[in-house]
């Protein structure tokens, strides 16, 4: 097995090498292409030189004819020079294949079936029933599935633990299984299967579940995390209680599944095995334990990263993937939060680990630092461990490799950054970094915002994939492209540019009875001005605005429907709501009131009613689709309100149950709870029973969607997007026109 | 009487000796990967053809100045337990070598020294700034003192006792 390793490892080195100097001749192959190019180039010219007259026949065929012999005689001189060399590509091929063949060779004859293992399992499960009294049944499928031997041997124990568990914990006795409706007879099914290099096993029972509550209660109990804590995870993050050091020291030791082992000693043995062990409980439905193991424990695919001009190796099993931060990007960058570092990726906190300050290397020098760090990217791996994410700053990424590993001298048993060691193509010895080693050392804490994928998380991504907005683009200069949600264009026009009049510096579309006022973007906006005016114009003539004006566009592109995302940080300011990128071009998105309101204050500035009754107010505003949120966050700060935003009706529900609010402003169709459900709920609760509830809608004037609206509790019902009208229903709730019973 | 011969070399301004029964080689490879996060006197990991050493800074465990790399400096590869394991049941070392393969960085080597067992005294509290603790004795040479190492003590001071009792058990 190590002379495998070993054998791999010599394979690298050579390969480097040879790499090295195959690069420099293959580099030569480059040049003598590109040499071939150049004159085959300087030939074409010299003939169109011919038929121009610019060179008589005689002298092209002469000048033609030495380019000619040029390139022979280049590559005569550099065949000879690939002759130094002759079939190196091939052997080392060869080399390459033999080495993998015979590496795989005898992987396999170290592989063993899992069989070994599960064979025992229904015994055991057949003599806790007798002992408890209950009825299970064992399904075992994959038992064909192999493992390296040494791991299937170390799988025994924590596997007995886990079903033990299972059949001990999680089924229930045969009365209470028909009390819950569900047949008398537990099933325990213990499932093996290859997922992407490598090998996960489910333990799954049909059980009661793991009562969360009951978990966060005893790690409460148990002083493993604070009430705080305990409230503000979610079911996922609690379940992993579970595997806390001190957690399952049972105190009952139960014949069956206690022996005083905990469930830390479980995962530390997967763990060990450089795999990963997770939970998933539905309550009342049973409970499923995946473990995930490598295929093998010598080789490893790894990730070559350095800091400090030091290399280190980064199992790929940890790295969920890799985030290069731009200098100079506001979108992805470090924050603070609390004193601690933290980046923002796709709406999740990730704490954040600097590998330098961790190994306790002095940051880098001043000039380094000027010169490098501005212009450089900040490269974050983002790891995992068990559930959870950190991001880990490192200076480069290198490459990835596949490592052989050697196990830490004893001498270093106390670095808690360090996995192992192994050595590199080089000869060199490069550390294996120890994932949640640097973790723990780091301090990190768990919890609150920077877990992985929560509920909330997986929600906002499918509401994230939802949004698909109606759009239409144009243009006022070449390279700029706007957008304006297709709900709020009434019209668009073709104009030629003598119908503008100008009057007093502003300008008018002349109509037979009236005029329309027009806006230049860039007159009141920071983009470009049009190169130059073309004969015909579009006006773009939103609605939904009381006193309208037409847009100016030089140029009309498409409606599209596209799914985007608004980044509002880019781009922003008055009359932007943001840019994204859309068929790899970058679209700004207009805010028409913000821009109708620069061009003409005195008539946009108005709405005064409202916004004397919404100045210092708070409102809530519950909406799903991150554009409309963006948007009718604007009207309401623009009424003078201070806002708090809910991605939809479930968190507007939490956020009502800690502040309290004078308004709420809801979207009808949200995912999970809709508006009328937030609205009902709202009505039947003695606390905020009176909290006036003003819901946008799509739905618009669709009168059965209205009544139910009403019958729910709603008190104004107006349509998304329409500024005005959201500012009279505004003024008509909080003055007390409609007053809740 | 019994003769024990030591590999000798300098450190600071002492000359020590380490039984020779203990040494696997001497190389100038000093080429090693330096570590951080690491206990002190623990310079960094070498690859000796494909085994991983770990290379200690003597000087640094001894409490003395940290070795200095220059042209003299040579890595005092050390037996595995499991090397001299026959040597230990008969009784013929004094000294324990650690679990792990390791390296004594040291600034300069000195001759293969014999001495009968009879001139071996042993070793004072303190000698040329060495704690006595780290010694097994001290020998006489022509014109200067040899301080007979206890490798198995200062394997201890970088990975604690654990070592000694972990090949024990």
């Amino acid at each position: 097995m190590n002379l495998a390793g070993e054998l791999v490892l010599a394979r690298n080195q050579m390969m480097q090498a040879l790499g090295r100097r195959l690069g420099e001749v293959l580099g030569g192959e480059g040049a003598v292409k590109g040499l071939h190019e150049a004159l085959a180039h300087a030939r074409d010219q010299l003939a169109k030189a011919a038929e121009r007259g610019a060179i008589d026949e005689k002298t092209r065929g002469c000048l033609d004819g030495e380019m000619e012999r040029i390139g022979a005689l280049f590559d005569q001189v550099f065949s000879r020079r690939l002759h130094d060399m002759p079939g190196i590509g091939t052997s080392m091929g060869n080399v390459d294949t033999v080495t993998t063949e015979l590496q795989e060779n005898i992987m396999r004859t170290r592989m063993q079936t899992l069989g070994t293992v599960f064979g025992k399992f229904p015994r055991v499960i057949r003599e806790l029933c007798r002992k408890t009294g209950k009825e299970i049944e064992v399904e075992i499928e994959g038992s064909e599935v192999e493992l390296d031997k040494s791991i299937i041997e170390a799988l025994g124990d924590p596997m007995t633990h886990l079903l033990r568990n299972a059949a001990d914990h999680g089924i229930e006795p045969p009365d209470e299984r028909e009390r819950a409706g569900k047949p008398r007879t537990g099933r325990l099914r213990i499932a093996a299967f290859h997922e992407g290099g490598q090998v996960n096993i489910l333990i799954e029972d049909d059980g009661r579940g793991i009562d969360v509550e009951k978990v966060k209660a005893k790690a409460v109990e148990r002083g493993l995390i604070t009430p705080q804590q305990a409230q503000a995870m979610d079911d996922r993050e609690a379940v992993m209680l579970i595997f806390a050091p001190g957690f399952s020291t049972a105190e009952k030791v139960t014949d069956v599944s206690g022996r005083g082992v905990g469930m830390d000693v479980v995962r530390n043995n997967v763990e060990s095995l450089g795999g990963q062990i997770e939970v998933e409980s539905r309550p009342g439905q049973g409970t499923t334990v995946v473990l995930k193991l490598p295929l093998t424990l010598a080789i490893i695919p790894s990730l070559v990263v350095t800091v400090g001009g030091r290399r280190y190796a980064v199992p790929q099993v940890s790295l969920e993937e890799l985030v290069r931060l731009r200098a100079g990007d506001p979108t992805r960058r470090l924050e603070q939060v609390h004193g601690a570092e933290v980046m923002r990726l796709r709406g999740r906190l990730l704490p954040i680990v600097r590998l330098r300050e961790q190994l306790g290397m002095e940051a880098p020098t001043a000039e380094a630092e000027g010169e490098g760090e501005k212009q450089k990217a900040v490269q974050v791996l983002v790891l995992k461990v068990g559930p959870h994410r950190y991001g880990l700053v490192v200076d480069e990424v290198l490459d990835s490799e596949e490592i052989v590993v050697k196990p830490l001298p004893v001498y270093l048993k106390d670095s808690r950054c360090y996995a192992g060691a192994t050595i590199m193509g080089d000869g060199r010895v490069a550390m294996i970094l120890d994932v949640s080693g640097i973790a723990e050392k780091a301090g990190l804490r768990f919890g609150e915002a920077e877990a992985g994928p929560t509920a909330q998380e997986e929600r906002q991504a499918r509401l994230e994939q939802t949004e698909t907005q109606s759009l239409l683009l144009f243009r006022n200069h070449p390279d700029q492209v706007f957008a304006i949600n297709l709900g709020l264009v009434a019209r668009i026009e073709r104009i030629s540019r003598e119908e503008i009049d100008r009057v007093g510096g502003v300008e008018y579309l002349r109509y037979p009875d009236r005029s329309l006022r027009l806006v230049r973007l860039h007159e009141y906006l920071p983009v470009n001005a049009p190169e130059r005016e073309p004969e015909a114009l579009y006006v773009i003539v939103p609605k939904l605005v009381r006193h309208t004006m037409g847009i100016v566009a030089t140029d009309f592109e498409d409606v599209i429907r596209a799914k985007v995302d608004v980044d509002q940080e880019t781009l922003r300011g008055p009359g932007i709501l943001g840019s994204a990128v859309i068929d790899g071009r970058m679209v700004i998105f207009l805010d028409i009131y913000g821009l109708f309101e620069l061009a003409d204050p005195e008539l946009f500035g108005g709405e005064a009613g409202t916004t004397e009754l919404l100045t210092g107010r708070k409102v809530l505003l519950a909406e799903d689709t991150p554009f409309f949120r963006e948007v009718v966050r604007r009207y309401l700060e623009g009424f003078g309100a201070s806002v708090d935003v809910a991605n939809d009706g479930e968190e507007a529900w939490q956020l009502l149950q800690g502040r309290s609010y004078d308004l709420l402003v809801t979207d009808i169709e949200m995912p999970g709870m809709n508006g009328y459900e937030l609205t009902r709920r709202i009505r039947q609760d003695a606390k905020l029973r009176s909290l006036p509830v003003i819901a946008l809608t799509a739905l618009g004037d669709n009168p059965k969607a209205r009544a139910e609206g009403e019958a729910a509790g709603v008190d104004g019902w107006e349509t998304k997007l329409d500024r005005e009208a959201l500012g009279t229903a505004i003024r008509n709730v909080l003055s007390g026109r409609t007053v809740h019973a | 009487m019994r003769e024990r011969q030591f590999a000798t070399f300098q450190v600071g301004e002492d000359l020590l000796g380490v039984e020779i029964l203990l040494v696997r080689e001497i190389i100038r490879q000093v080429d090693f990967t330096p570590l951080e996060d690491v206990p002190p006197g623990v310079r960094g990991l070498l690859n000796l053809r494909g085994q991983i050493i770990t290379v200690l800074d003597l000087a640094m465990l001894l409490g003395l100045s940290p070795a200095r790399i220059g042209p003299g400096t040579r890595c005092i590869i050390l037996k595995t337990r499991d090397d001299v394991e026959n040597a230990l049941r008969d009784g013929l070392l004094e000294d324990r070598p650690g679990p792990d393969p390791v390296g004594l960085l040291v600034e300069r080597i000195g001759d293969v020294v014999s001495a009968d067992e009879g001139a071996i005294e042993s070793p004072p509290a303190n000698a040329g700034g060495i704690s006595g603790e780290f010694l097994q004795g001290v020998c006489k040479l022509d014109e200067r003192l040899l301080l007979l190492l206890r490798v198995e003590r200062v394997l201890e001071r970088v990975a604690g006792r654990g070592v000694a009792a972990q090949a024990t058990a």
